[in-house]
C-alpha cells in the first residue's frame, strides 16, 4: 500500500489526477447509498428547483434530485468507459501481437485494416452504428471498443517488433523456450508500460465519445442516465436550468482531466526521455 | 514527386472500397426497416411490400449493393432521399457549404491561436504566463465541445443577446448588401467556430509548446545564435518550422475529428450542415442520404491523409530524399 502511495506521489500530474479520479469513483460508488433520493424517483411538486440545501445540485424537469442522478450517471459513464477500454486493449493487444509475430501478408492486411478503421470519423460512424441498432448499454460498450483498438494494436506491434530483435529474446529462442512463454513472460511485460499509458488516455477519449452520443440522444436511454444524458436534459434552457448542464459538464470535464493527468504522469515516469508538457 | 503522389492515390483505393462496403453493410444489416417507418401499423403487409419495392429494399442484399455501386460509379447517382424524394447529391451539396465554412474557419482559428500561444508559452516556459496558458489550454483540451457550445449559447446568445443562437444566416440575409452579408455570416459562425476550434487549438498548443521548447534547447539553434541571427528569425524560421511538422502529420487525425466535432456543433447551433443532415438521416433511416454522407466523409478523410503526406514530403527534405532513393 505504501509503495503505491509513494509511486503516485512521485509525479505531480499523477498525484492530482489520481485524487480527482479517486473522488469521482468514491462519489459514484458510495454516494448512492448515502443519498436520501433515488436517481429515478420522480417528484413533480419539486420540479426544476435551483440548488438548495435539500437538493445541493437542484432538481430536473421531473423533480429528480440531480445529485443522485450524477452519482448514478458516474457509475454508468465510468463503467462504460472502463469496460470498453478493457475490451479495446484486449483486441488491440491480440491483433498487435499477431501482426508482429506472424508478419508477411497477414501483417499487411491487419495494418491496412487499422488504417481504414482510423480513417473513419469515429463519432460519425459510432453514431451511425448505434443510431441504426438498438441503443443498449452493452451494444454501446461493444461498438466503442470495436472502434478504439487500433492505436493500441499499432503501439503493441511496433514495440514488439523492436523487442523481438533484442538479444535476450534471441537467446530465449535459442535455448528452446516455447513461443507462448516468450510472448507472455519476456515480451508482454516490457510492452505493458506503454499499453497502460495509452489505455488510460483511451478511457478519457471514450468518456468524451460516450457523452457525445448520449448528448445526441442516441446513447444511454432514460430512465438510466450517463452524464451525457443528464446534460441533454438541461440543454434546451441553458440559463433557466443552468444547474443541470453546468454540473454534469463539470463532472465530465473533471473525469477527462483526471484520466489525462494520470496518463501524462505515468508517461513521465515510464519514459523519462519524454520532455512532456503539463 | 508525381510518382509518390500517384502511388499514394493508388494505395487509398482499397481503403475507400472497403470503407464504402462496410458502411453499406452497417446501414442495410441494421434492424429497423425504413419501409415500416412510413406505415401506420394497422395497414396491411401488402402496402409495406409496395413501399419496400419502391425503394428497392425487397431484393437480396448483394443485388442491392451491386445496383447501388453501378448507379454511383456510372451515373454518379446516390439515389433519392426516402423522405423528400430529392437526389442525395443535391441534399448534400446544400449541406456542404456550412460544414466546410465551419470546419475551415475552426481549423484556421485553432492553428493561429495554438501557434501563437504555444510560442508565447515556450519562450516564457516555467513562468507564471506559461503556467496560466498551459492550465487554460488543458481545460479546453478536456472540455467536450457540446458543453462549451451550450455554455456559449447560454451566456452570449440567451443571457447577453449579443450573437444569434442558430442557423447560418438571418431571415433577412438576402436583403443585405455585401458587407452586411459578410458580417451576418461572421455573427452566425462566431460561436460555432469557437466551440469547434478551442479544443483543437489546445491540441495544437501542446505540440507547438513542447516542440519549440525542445528546438530552443537544440544545438542548431545555439549555432544560429552564435552566428548572430536575430531572435525573431530564429523563433519563426527555425523553431516554428520544425515544430509544425508533427501537426502536419496530425492532419490525418484532425480531419476526422473535425467532422465528428462538426456533427455536435451543428446540432447545438442548428446549422444546416452535413452533421445535422446525417443525424436526422440516421434517426429517419434515410439510407441513400446516410450512405452518400458517409462516403463524402470518408473521401474527405482519405484526401486529408493524402494532402498531409504530400505536404509532409514537400516540407521535410529527409522524407523526400528517402523516397527518391528507394524508388
Amino acid at each position: 500500500m505504501k509503495r503505491i502511495v509513494d509511486f503516485i506521489c512521485s509525479d505531480k500530474s499523477l498525484y492530482v489526477g489520481s485524487i480527482l479520479i479517486g473522488i469521482i469513483i468514491i462519489f459514484s460508488l458510495i454516494g448512492p447509498s448515502l443519498s436520501p433520493y433515488n436517481y429515478s424517483s420522480q417528484n413533480l411538486s419539486e420540479a426544476l428547483q435551483s440548488p438548495s440545501v435539500s437538493h445541493p445540485l437542484g432538481t430536473d424537469y421531473y423533480g429528480r434530485d440531480v445529485l443522485a442522478r450524477m452519482m448514478h450517471g458516474g457509475q454508468i459513464t465510468l463503467g462504460i468507459a472502463l469496460l470498453a477500454t478493457t475490451i479495446a486493449v484486449l483486441i488491440g493487444m491480440i491483433i498487435g501481437l499477431i501482426s508482429a509475430f506472424v508478419g508477411g501478408w497477414l501483417d499487411r492486411i491487419l495494418m491496412r485494416l487499422v488504417d481504414i478503421m482510423l480513417g473513419f470519423p469515429k463519432l460519425f460512424i459510432i453514431l451511425l452504428v448505434i443510431g441504426m441498432g438498438y441503443s443498449s448499454i452493452g451494444l454501446i460498450i461493444l461498438f466503442l471498443a470495436i472502434f478504439s483498438w487500433m492505436e493500441i494494436a499499432r503501439i503493441v506491434r511496433s514495440e514488439v517488433l523492436v523487442i523481438k530483435e533484442q538479444l535476450y529474446i534471441k537467446s530465449a529462442e535459442a535455448i528452446g523456450l516455447r513461443r507462448r512463454r516468450i510472448i507472455f513472460i519476456h515480451i508482454l511485460p516490457n510492452v505493458m508500460g506503454t499499453i497502460i499509458v495509452s489505455s488510460v488516455l483511451l478511457i478519457s477519449t471514450l468518456i468524451l465519445i460516450e457523452s457525445s452520443i448520449s448528448f445526441l440522444g442516441l446513447g444511454v436511454q432514460p430512465p438510466n442516465a450517463s452524464w451525457g444524458t443528464i446534460l441533454t436534459e438541461g440543454r434546451f434552457d441553458p440559463i433557466g436550468t443552468w444547474w443541470i448542464s453546468v454540473f454534469s459538464g463539470i463532472f465530465i470535464i473533471a473525469a477527462i482531466i483526471g484520466f489525462n493527468l494520470i496518463g501524462d504522469g505515468l508517461r513521465n515516469i515510464l519514459d523519462p526521455k519524454f520532455t512532456g508538457n503539463s | 514527386m508525381i510518382s509518390i503522389i500517384l502511388k499514394r492515390v493508388l494505395d487509398s483505393v482499397p481503403t475507400i472500397i472497403i470503407g464504402i462496403t462496410l458502411t453499406f453493410l452497417i446501414v442495410h444489416l441494421a434492424p429497423g426497416d425504413p419501409g415500416i417507418r412510413f406505415l401506420d401499423p394497422s395497414q396491411s403487409p401488402e402496402i409495406q411490400q409496395v413501399i419496400q419495392k419502391r425503394f428497392g429494399l425487397n431484393e437480396p442484399l448483394y443485388i442491392q449493393y451491386w445496383n447501388w455501386v453501378k448507379r454511383v460509379l456510372f451515373h454518379f447517382d446516390f439515389g433519392n432521399s426516402f423522405y423528400n424524394g430529392k437526389p442525395s447529391s443535391e441534399v448534400l451539396r446544400s449541406a456542404l457549404l456550412p460544414t466546410i465554412l465551419l470546419a475551415g474557419c475552426a481549423l484556421v482559428f485553432a492553428l493561429i491561436t495554438g501557434i501563437l500561444l504555444g510560442i508565447l508559452a515556450a519562450i516564457r516556459s516555467n513562468t507564471f504566463t506559461d503556467r496560466t496558458i498551459t492550465i487554460i489550454m488543458m481545460l479546453f483540451f478536456s472540455t467536450p465541445a457540446f458543453w462549451l457550445g451550450i455554455m456559449f449559447l447560454g451566456v452570449f446568445s440567451i443571457q447577453l443577446g449579443w450573437l444569434p443562437s442558430s442557423h447560418l444566416t438571418s431571415l433577412y440575409h438576402d436583403q443585405l448588401n455585401t458587407i452586411g452579408r459578410f458580417t451576418d455570416y461572421i455573427k452566425h459562425l462566431f460561436l460555432p467556430v469557437l466551440t469547434l476550434g478551442l479544443p483543437l487549438a489546445a491540441t495544437f498548443f501542446r505540440y507547438i509548446r513542447s516542440g519549440v521548447i525542445e528546438a530552443l534547447r537544440s544545438d542548431y539553434i545555439l549555432g544560429a545564435r552564435a552566428r548572430g541571427i536575430g531572435h525573431n528569425k530564429i523563433l519563426f524560421r527555425y523553431c516554428l518550422k520544425n515544430s509544425l511538422l508533427p501537426i502536419i502529420s496530425l492532419l490525418g487525425v484532425i480531419i476526422p475529428a473535425l467532422l465528428s466535432g462538426a456533427v455536435i456543433v451543428e446540432v447545438i447551433f442548428s446549422l444546416p450542415g452535413m452533421g445535422r443532415t446525417m443525424v436526422s438521416a440516421v434517426f429517419g433511416r434515410d439510407y441513400p442520404i446516410i450512405l452518400a454522407a458517409s462516403i463524402l466523409a470518408f473521401f474527405a478523410v482519405v484526401a486529408g491523409n493524402l494532402i498531409a503526406d504530400i505536404t509532409y514530403s514537400i516540407i521535410d527534405p529527409r522524407i523526400r530524399y528517402q523516397t527518391r532513393k528507394n524508388s
